[in-house]
């Protein structure tokens, strides 16, 4: 892992449009929930902030934001030709490699964190629970690995790595994922909602929105975590393959 | 065709049998030749396979048959070599968002360059960009992109040189300098690799060239020795005296002698054992009682040699 790297790669990923446009996408549910705060009672309040969380945060902002900034990592550095540069520097390709998924797991929480911090002001101050925030911190930390861990090497791989990530999304995860029986538990935003669903208390409503979304997915910090970090080796040892064997320029 | 140069005797970079194809087409074929300290200048029309063989040499590219070496080592295999090698690629390759001096010392970080603040600056004199250093490379103009790149690829003091079109976009006055700057490194001892089609400024920087065509070495080694090396093609000589008619009466029957036309007064003439020519024309002008005034090769320039390699004629 290179410090340096992973400093100007982040630099490069949170430029000021980019983090305004994803902020406001990962922001909406907080504005969203801002103006359900007013005349509802503070158990409904909770109910809404779950189902935020659950049905547009995880499944559908978090997923875009880590595409985003994941698939951009290698992908700027192939379209603006900068990957030349760093691939004939002194480092070992696994060093590349680590850096841009650690830069891009930086960047996806930290523009995700916009969102779920607003959110969690706002739910916090109406409800009046400091604590409630944390599942969906948890959450975003096992999102920021796993779709890390997914886009980076498309980055690397594919040109159009945006088309083909949401491409992903929407056809592995959400229509094969959703109807396969086995493929859910491959499915990087059930992962993050089972652990989200391990961590603190979950209203009934929201426990049945989550177990219908996750299936047959086990809610679990510790098997979310397990699993994202298989998906981070095998990205990592993915990616260092293909920098160190695939051709790193076009005709 | 090539001159039997293509490999020199103290190699830096080495390059066995190296090819490169991309589905059905045939981009680098079968290169066998090597470099070594001093200013070669990598020549071919656009499409020849130039870029093709520097980002092969670099490690950019894996190669489809063949091996490569820098220093006995490839690049792909033991990136450490990196730190001996700087590279100008033909791409844009800058990181818009930093200024000159953030990308230049971006690249001795990486590097692992020791005093890295001095060597810096030691870059940025080098190109002359210490007005613009801290300006943001979105602003750069091309030729001023160019010398931040060349900037970037000195910056760690390399031995081994890769420049692609590294005068692209420079203006007159820029160009002459890097010029001189490329073949100051190349008197130093590095290796220098220069990729150009422009002729005559290889011409000036190059001691020796590797031409390429349709992907192939068509000729390596000084420019004269592969013009001497064409002896299936005759020479061109120009020569200015008091009465070109005359001469030109008194060569007509005269041996080496295969062409001669009359041009403005100028006497151009076409022979296939130039050093017999040369012999023999002194004698030829006095017996015609005619005075020489000049006597020049027309085509042993860079230009008319490319010609020949690349049209045939």
């Amino acid at each position: 892992m290179n410090v340096a790297v992973i400093h100007n790669i982040l630099l490069r990923l949170l430029r000021l449009r980019r983090l305004i446009g994803l902020a406001l996408l990962t922001g909406m549910p907080a504005g969203v929930l801002f103006f359900l705060t007013f005349g509802n009672s503070e158990q409904d309040i909770r109910g809404f902030y779950e189902m935020l969380n659950i049905t547009v945060l995880t499944i559908i902002a978090l997923p875009v934001t880590a595409l985003v900034l994941a698939s951009a990592a290698f992908g700027e550095e192939r379209n603006d030709q900068t990957l030349t540069f760093l691939v004939t520097k002194p480092l070992p390709r696994w060093h590349i490699a680590l850096s841009m998924l650690t830069a891009a797991t930086l960047a996806t929480f930290a523009v995700g964190g916009i969102g779920i911090v607003a959110g969690w002001v706002v739910a916090a101050v109406a409800v009046g629970d400091a604590t409630i925030g944390l599942n969906t911190t948890v959450g975003l930390v096992v999102a920021s690995l796993g779709y890390s861990a997914v886009f980076v090497p498309l980055g690397l791989l594919v040109s159009r790595s945006t088309l083909t990530g949401l491409a992903f999304i929407f056809i592995w995860e959400f229509i094969i994922g959703a109807s396969v029986t086995g493929v859910s538990t491959f499915s990087v935003f059930r992962t993050a909602l089972s652990a989200y669903g391990d961590v603190g208390t979950v209203t009934i409503d929201a426990r049945e929105a989550l177990e219908g979304v996750l299936g047959n997915v086990i809610p679990g910090v510790g098997g979310a975590f397990a699993k994202v970090g298989v998906l981070l080796v095998l990205s990592l040892a993915f990616t260092t393959w293909v920098l160190r064997r695939r051709d790193l320029a076009n005709e | 065709m090539t001159t039997g140069a293509q490999h020199v005797t103290d190699p830096t970079v080495q390059l066995a049998s190296l090819s490169k194809w991309f589905g059905q087409k045939v981009a680098v074929s079968d290169i066998e030749c090597s470099f070594g300290p001093g200013v070669t200048g990598l020549l071919g029309p656009n499409g020849a396979g130039k870029t093709t063989l520097l980002r092969l040499m670099t490690g950019v590219l894996v190669p489809s048959s063949g091996s490569l070496s820098i220093h006995g080592e490839n690049p792909r295999a033991n990136p450490d070599i990196y730190c001996r090698i700087g590279l100008v690629p033909e791409d844009e390759a800058v990181y818009n968002h930093l200024t000159a001096r953030q990308f230049i010392r971006w690249s001795a970080d990486l590097t692992h360059v020791g005093d890295a603040a001095i060597a810096v600056e030691r870059a940025i004199r080098a190109v002359a960009l210490e007005n613009a250093a801290d300006r943001r490379l979105a602003t750069f103009s091309k030729g001023m992109r160019q010398r931040a790149k060349v900037a970037s690829a000195l910056v760690h003091d390399p031995d081994v040189l890769f420049l692609d079109e590294p005068l692209n976009g420079a203006d007159p006055v820029q160009r002459a300098a890097l010029i001189d700057l490329f073949v100051r490194l190349g008197a130093e001892g590095r290796t220098v690799i220069v990729s150009s089609h422009v002729l005559g400024e290889v011409e000036r920087m190059a001691g020796r060239v590797i031409a390429m065509v349709d992907g192939r070495l068509a000729a390596a080694g000084p420019v004269a020795a592969i013009r001497d090396a064409m002896s299936d093609i005759p020479r061109k000589i120009r020569i200015e005296s008091t009465d070109p008619r005359a001469l030109a009466t008194a060569l007509l029957t005269a041996p080496f002698v295969t062409g001669i036309a009359i041009e403005a007064n100028v006497l151009h003439v076409q022979s296939a054992e130039p050093v017999q020519f040369a012999y023999m024309l002194p004698e030829a002008a006095r017996a015609a009682a005619v005075r020489l005034t000049r006597v020049d090769p027309e085509d042993d320039s860079l230009e008319s040699v490319f010609r020949y390699l690349v049209d045939g004629r």
